[in-house]
């Protein structure tokens, strides 16, 4: 009898104890948790790998979009958000004293899975405009013929994949979209999640790259790592001064380095970049962390942040992340200090 | 009168009329499309057993097993931080729902008025029927918010999913128990909540458990409140802290899936294969047992 009432009471105790866990339940001091870019992901698990080992702190991040990060940070959910799309007045406003600091500096490519066609494919601002508007339907349309008079494109229907989530790549492509087609700024517009008038969407950039890699015929707009790792064809994408320029760090580099003054907020938008720099890639963007300017784990995040605009960059060629130029890591080192302790 | 009264009715073979023929189709008819489409659900069942069996079983190796995922880029891994994470977010939300249904199953059985037990019992059926992601948007907004996702609030969402089930399962096996054998308990003496202590609920005890387990195999495979309480994607590490939030195989499943590395699509189905032959051996263990409880109690 003894034994049954002391069962119960051991049950009853160990329940109780899991809900007054629960209730006062804080996440663990050597511990921070961040959301947001899959852009910025690949970089992230690296520094997953080496910043722990230097620090003992663990970092655990969600690539599930810069729209889901910016949500996140804004429900302080986690500990830092990380968005390629800059915050708009409306979302600064919501996130109740957060600041953006970019942090990397990467590209968003078109890849393609076109049989029989090499990497390297011309393509235009307007043409990839008008297949993502639907104007341009098949492969061996006449307007992507002339930019490519050398290769033979088969007849086979173009389906074009976008991101169905909130996304800083989207963010980036449909801000170049809008700066090289009137009808793309007046139809669809410039912003991280749009109504595609056309094609099939997929979940970060691992799912579009998944739709892409395949569906034959399918052409995408994936963050460059992304497109690497999974062996995907790029584009060659003309930019202002008419050269067409690949999504490399020399490209990406040549189109930081068209921009010389941060923006305020640290916003800034170098897609389609001005012709003087001939090699800029016209897709490129920067992303950034989002922090709150009052944080119990201000000094964590100081440090993590830190680690990342310095250290953490040497990790970044192999993923086609390009160096931030100067003024721009000037720029984030001085907004760090603006995240202070509760 | 010495005749007999029956006589037999004059010598005519009965036939029947009116378009036997027609009849016998019409019946042969409805009774295939009958077997047909309990033969399409049978077949639905099959397609999908034999599906993960097909893509699951080869790709089932030790790495799957062993390791946690690879760094971005790389191939291989496995989901040894899924695996571990979905045990204890399980043996928590167990260690939750369990007592809780047992003793409001009890309540409603043994002590409650009538009205008050259909009341109770009503909400208790509702709750079944709530979608689980209304669940964790509960549990999201409870707890996760300003805190960050958690193994406990994993947990709690889970324990929310399991309650009901837990609960009915235990009144069904309550309401099995003879009523003579309560009845002999108070007759001797023994006071009433002794009475269900130790008298009707030792008896019931492989019912509990045979509900326990069909609630734990419908909260392994349940995504959508995790997606919003536990999610942890690309780690390195196995997390076993539930403060911080845990990997659970059906959210790994949803990750891997969409992956453009086929490594990773294989590991998802190697997962689901693992996921259905745990909710199997746990619906087989639970009719078992099941079955054991009946025979018991009925053998009495």
């Amino acid at each position: 009898m003894r034994k049954r009432i002391s069962l119960f009471a051991a049950i009853a105790a160990l329940a109780g104890a899991a809900f007054a866990g629960a209730a006062t339940a804080k996440r663990s001091d050597t511990a921070l948790v961040g959301a947001g870019s899959s852009l910025v992901a690949p970089l992230i698990s690296q520094w997953q790998q080496d910043y722990p080992a230097k620090t003992g702190v663990q970092l655990s991040y969600s690539p599930i979009g810069s729209g889901g990060g910016i949500a996140a940070i804004t429900a302080r959910t986690v500990d830092f958000g990380a968005s390629d799309a800059p915050l708009t007045p409306d979302q600064l406003a919501s996130c109740k004293g957060c600041v953006q600091i970019p942090w990397a500096l990467s590209a968003t490519t078109l890849s393609y899975n076109v049989p029989g066609v090499p990497n390297d494919l011309h393509l235009s601002g307007p043409v990839i405009a008008n297949i993502y508007l639907g104007h341009i339907t098949r492969w061996n349309d006449p307007a992507i013929q002339k930019l490519n008079p050398k290769v033979k494109l088969p007849d086979l229907s173009i389906t074009p994949a976008y991101r169905s989530d909130g996304s800083g790549d989207t963010y980036a492509f449909t801000d170049y979209l809008s700066r090289v087609s009137p009808e793309w700024k007046a139809k669809v517009g410039n912003s991280t999640a749009v109504d595609f008038p056309t094609g099939v969407g997929g979940r970060g950039n691992a799912g579009v790259a998944g739709v892409v890699s395949r569906t034959q015929g399918a052409i995408g707009y994936i963050s460059v790592a992304y497109t690497l790792a999974n062996r995907l064809a790029v584009a060659a994408v003309q930019n202002a001064s008419g050269h067409f320029a690949t999504p490399g760090l020399r490209g990406i580099a040549a189109a930081a380095a068209a921009f010389k003054t941060v923006g305020p907020n640290n916003e800034m938008h170098i897609v389609n970049p001005p012709k003087s720099e001939k090699l800029a890639y016209p897709i490129s963007t920067y992303t950034y962390v989002i922090l709150p300017t009052s944080s119990p784990k201000a000094s964590e995040l100081r440090r993590f942040v830190f680690y990342g605009l310095t250290q953490g960059q040497r990790f970044g060629p192999k993923l086609i992340f390009a160096r931030l130029p100067l003024p721009v890591l000037v720029a984030a080192e001085r907004t760090l200090k603006q995240v202070q302790a509760t | 009168m010495s005749r007999p009264v029956a006589q037999a009715p004059p010598a005519r073979r009965l036939v029947a009329g009116g378009g036997v023929r027609r009849r016998k189709i019409a019946n042969r008819l409805v009774e295939g499309s009958w077997l047909v489409a309990s033969g399409g659900a049978v077949a639905v069942l099959a397609v999908v057993t034999i599906s993960v069996l097909l893509k699951g079983i080869p790709a089932l190796n030790l790495d799957l097993l062993t390791k946690t995922q690879e760094v971005f880029g790389q191939s291989g891994g496995g989901i040894e931080h899924a695996l571990i994470g979905t045990l204890i977010l399980i043996g928590l939300a167990t260690t939750f729902a369990l007592p809780v249904g047992v003793l409001a199953a009890i309540y409603v059985s043994e002590l409650a008025d009538r009205r008050v037990a259909h009341a109770i019992r009503l909400a208790l059926d509702v709750l079944n029927g709530l979608p689980s992601i209304v669940i964790g948007i509960f549990v999201f907004t409870l707890i996760v918010v300003g805190r960050g996702q958690s193994g406990w609030a994993g947990a709690i969402a889970l324990a929310i999913v399991m309650l009901p089930l837990v609960a009915r399962a235990t009144q069904e096996v309550l309401a099995l128990v003879p009523k003579q054998l309560r009845e002999a308990s108070l007759a001797l003496g023994v006071s009433r909540w002794r009475t269900i202590v130790s008298v009707v609920l030792p008896t019931t005890l492989s019912g509990i458990l045979t509900g326990t387990s069909l609630a734990i195999a419908r909260a392994a495979g349940e995504t959508a409140p995790l997606l919003f309480t536990s999610t942890l994607f690309a780690t390195q590490s196995v997390t076993t802290d539930p403060g911080k939030a845990l990997a659970s195989i059906p959210v790994v499943i949803f990750e891997y899936s969409e992956a453009p590395d086929r490594s990773l699509n294989d590991q998802a189905w190697a997962a689901a294969f693992l996921l259905i032959a745990f909710v199997l051996v746990t619906s087989l263990l639970s009719r078992a047992l099941l079955a054991r409880t009946r025979r018991r109690l009925e053998g009495r």
